[in-house]
């Protein structure tokens, strides 16, 4: 559902650039906080990989690398998790991340019509990143905020709800 | 019928956190201080005579389960909190996760103390950062407080509790699924036995426990086993939280006593009714995984027998409401994309089998199906689990089966239509709209 039309691997230099915006040393000390709580390091994989993504933007091939060494598991695993889990990303997305519903619940109260107006305002397909590379905006399933439906989350923003076509993008565009 | 809440008793407006202070001024933590003076089987005890069932779905009582931990294993002891939440329909533990997280906290510790556990981990979906964020900021005042941490209240007794953040996959919030999530692998559920009550978490003895299950506990601990079982029935005892969205005129939660209130009245007196002046057509109850009701089906009250002799199942709490105008086709196929999109995968008959309904449904949908497209619909549901269930390591696939069964057996008139008249009238709209791609996010 969220995955992107197109499966290219990341460019050398996206990876390159979003692999200089934290050195994984930098990072280290709010990992092992992190692996602390756990009494096997390896469990530590999915708190570890929200702030390598959070600090990077995606999960590059380096910072595959750096998790598995750093957690002594395979880097096996650290692929199959990244690919496993919607919100963790393998390649760049923008700058945030919009999920819009496109549940049941949402659905009886016009997401539809919410997402078709946001694909055509922006000019891309769901999963896609605007042209200014500000918001990759993808189809969700059930946010847990039926009672606001339709509705849509800024991942790890804030969340708005009752939206129709003209709020949605009202939102969005205002928030630049 | 009104009814004093007791879970959301104190809750502050929506938007704002009750804080660790505001907590304790209204006797929050004097149950755990309670508890701490107690034998951990004294607190169980207590849990299984108040008769708490699991509300995450299943409705097993919470107080058999942590019986279920084998003694003197040597292997610690682990507390799984589900803060999943991700059926469809549900939103009721986002509401105590971030305006009263300290009577999860509290739960949580008092319920590590009856299994003779001392680390707890909350597993919170990823598309909540504001339920994460609220319990971050309760659990480090609770430990600065000394509610959680290395000496528990000045006994000596150390507990943590942290929180495990998800990265969306509805498959973690099956209970063996959220297992593996923690251990740090893909969210794929395990064939039990073993239970994890004996052999989960890193193979030591787990006890999995819903949100609301474990924010129950604190009630029952402080208040007595009768004054809890005040609320309900002799099967449903204490109080639910249910959430109400579709096509009603005000979508919101309430905490209600199942035995006086039917699901007309969670409707018509809580929510304000259809929306738009409408006449009800269908409702699912408890989240999008159980049978679908018609209208004439609910005035029953909201407790696990009423909903189950009424066909359905009252499930996680999760009521979806649809009017009049809903083509039931178009609810369906919507349905089954997100048990295909959520299948892990491990299970033949539930990777190919959602995937064929889903595909039979939207043939239907899309005016390209035949009548006898509406029998295969039903006869590949039955393969896949219905009266065959068991096929399968874990229940999503029956999640899937419940719904498309519960659809043909009461509106097939819709689906019939949809043949006879070239589609679902959502996709002839949407057709005749030249929208991109008809589908839309279908596609
Ligand atoms: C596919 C699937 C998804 C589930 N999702 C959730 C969930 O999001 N939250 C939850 O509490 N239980 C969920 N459950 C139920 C859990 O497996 C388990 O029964 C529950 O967490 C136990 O807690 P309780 O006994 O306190 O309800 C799910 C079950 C299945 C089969
Ligand atoms: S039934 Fe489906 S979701 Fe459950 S384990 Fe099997 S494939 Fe995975
Ligand atoms: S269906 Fe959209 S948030 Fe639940």
């Amino acid at each position: 559902m969220s995955a992107p039309a197109t499966r290219t691997a990341p460019s050398a230099e996206a990876c390159a650039a979003a692999d200089a915006r934290a050195s994984f040393d930098a990072l280290r000390p709010r990992l092992d906080a992190l692996v602390a709580r756990y009494p096997a390091r390896g469990a530590a994989l999915l708190p570890v990989l929200w702030e390598v993504q959070t600090a990077r933007g995606f999960v590059t091939p380096q910072s595959v690398r750096e998790i598995a060494a750093y957690l002594e598991i395979p880097a096996a695993q650290v692929e199959g998790v990244v690919t496993f889990y919607t919100m963790f990303r393998d390649r760049p997305v923008g700058r945030e991340v919009v999920m819009v519903c496109k549940t049941l619940s949402c659905r009886l109260r016009g997401a539809q019509d919410v997402l078709d107006a946001l694909e055509r305002k922006f000019g891309i397909h769901l999963g896609e990143t605007t042209k200014d590379g500000r918001y990759t905006i993808e189809a969700a399933e059930c946010l847990g905020l039926c009672d606001m439906a339709p509705c849509m989350l800024v991942v790890d923003g804030e969340r708005f709800g009752d939206l129709d076509p003209e709020k949605a993008v009202r939102i969005l565009e205002e928030r630049a | 019928m009104p009814l004093a809440p007791r879970l959301m008793k104190d809750a502050p407006p929506i938007g704002r956190r009750q804080t660790h202070d505001e907590y304790v001024a209204a006797g929050g933590y004097d149950a755990l201080q309670k508890a701490l003076g107690m034998k951990p089987e004294e607190i169980t005890q207590q849990v299984l005579e108040a008769g708490v069932r699991g509300r995450g779905g299943a409705g097993f009582p919470a107080g058999r389960k942590w019986t279920f931990v084998p003694k003197n294993t040597g292997k610690p002891v682990y507390l799984a909190c589900n803060a999943d939440e991700s059926e469809p329909g549900c939103f009721k533990d986002r509401q105590i996760m971030e305006r009263v997280p300290h009577l999860l906290i509290e739960g949580c510790v008092i319920a590590c103390r009856a299994i003779g556990a001392q680390s707890a981990f909350i597993y919170c979906r990823g598309e909540y950062p504001h339920s994460v964020r609220a319990l971050e900021e309760a659990l480090a005042e609770a430990r600065a407080a000394g509610k959680v941490g290395n000496d528990v209240l000045g006994s000596g007794w150390r507990c943590d509790v942290w929180v495990h953040k998800g990265a969306g996959a509805y498959i973690c919030g099956e209970e063996t699924g959220l297992l593996s999530s923690i251990e740090g692998g893909r969210g794929y559920p395990r064939i039990k036995p073993p239970f994890p009550a004996v052999e989960g978490l890193w193979g030591c003895p787990t006890i999995i426990n819903n949100v609301e299950t474990l924010a129950n506990v604190p009630v029952i601990v402080r208040d007595g086993v009768a004054a809890f079982k005040a609320a309900g029935d002799d099967d449903t005892t204490g109080t639910r939280l249910v959430g109400i969205s579709g096509h009603v005129e005000r979508p919101g939660h309430v905490e209600i006593d199942p035995a006086k209130t039917t699901i007309r009245e969670l409707i018509e007196v809580h929510a304000g009714g259809v929306w738009k002046g409408r006449k009800l057509k269908a409702v699912i109850p408890g989240g999008s995984s159980v049978p679908v009701l018609p209208a004439s089906a609910i005035d029953v009250p909201f407790t696990y027998g009423a909903v189950r002799n009424a066909g359905s199942l009252a499930g996680a709490a999760g009521v979806i409401v649809m009017d009049e105008t809903t083509c039931m086709v178009d609810a369906l196929v919507n349905l089954m994309q997100f048990y295909h999109h959520e299948s892990c995968g491990q299970c033949t008959p539930c990777r190919e089998g959602t995937g064929w309904l889903e595909k039979l449904v939207t043939r239907i949908w899309k005016g390209e199906g035949a009548a006898r497209d509406i029998d295969l619909l039903d006869s590949v549901a039955d393969t896949i689990g219905g009266a065959q269930a068991g096929k399968t390591i874990c229940f999503l696939a029956d999640s899937a089966v419940m719904p498309t069964k519960s659809f043909l057996k009461h509106f097939r008139a819709d689906f019939v239509r949809a043949v006879e008249e070239g589609g679902s009238p959502v996709w002839r709209a949407r057709a005749g709209q030249g929208a991109r791609a008809a589908a839309g996010a279908h596609g």
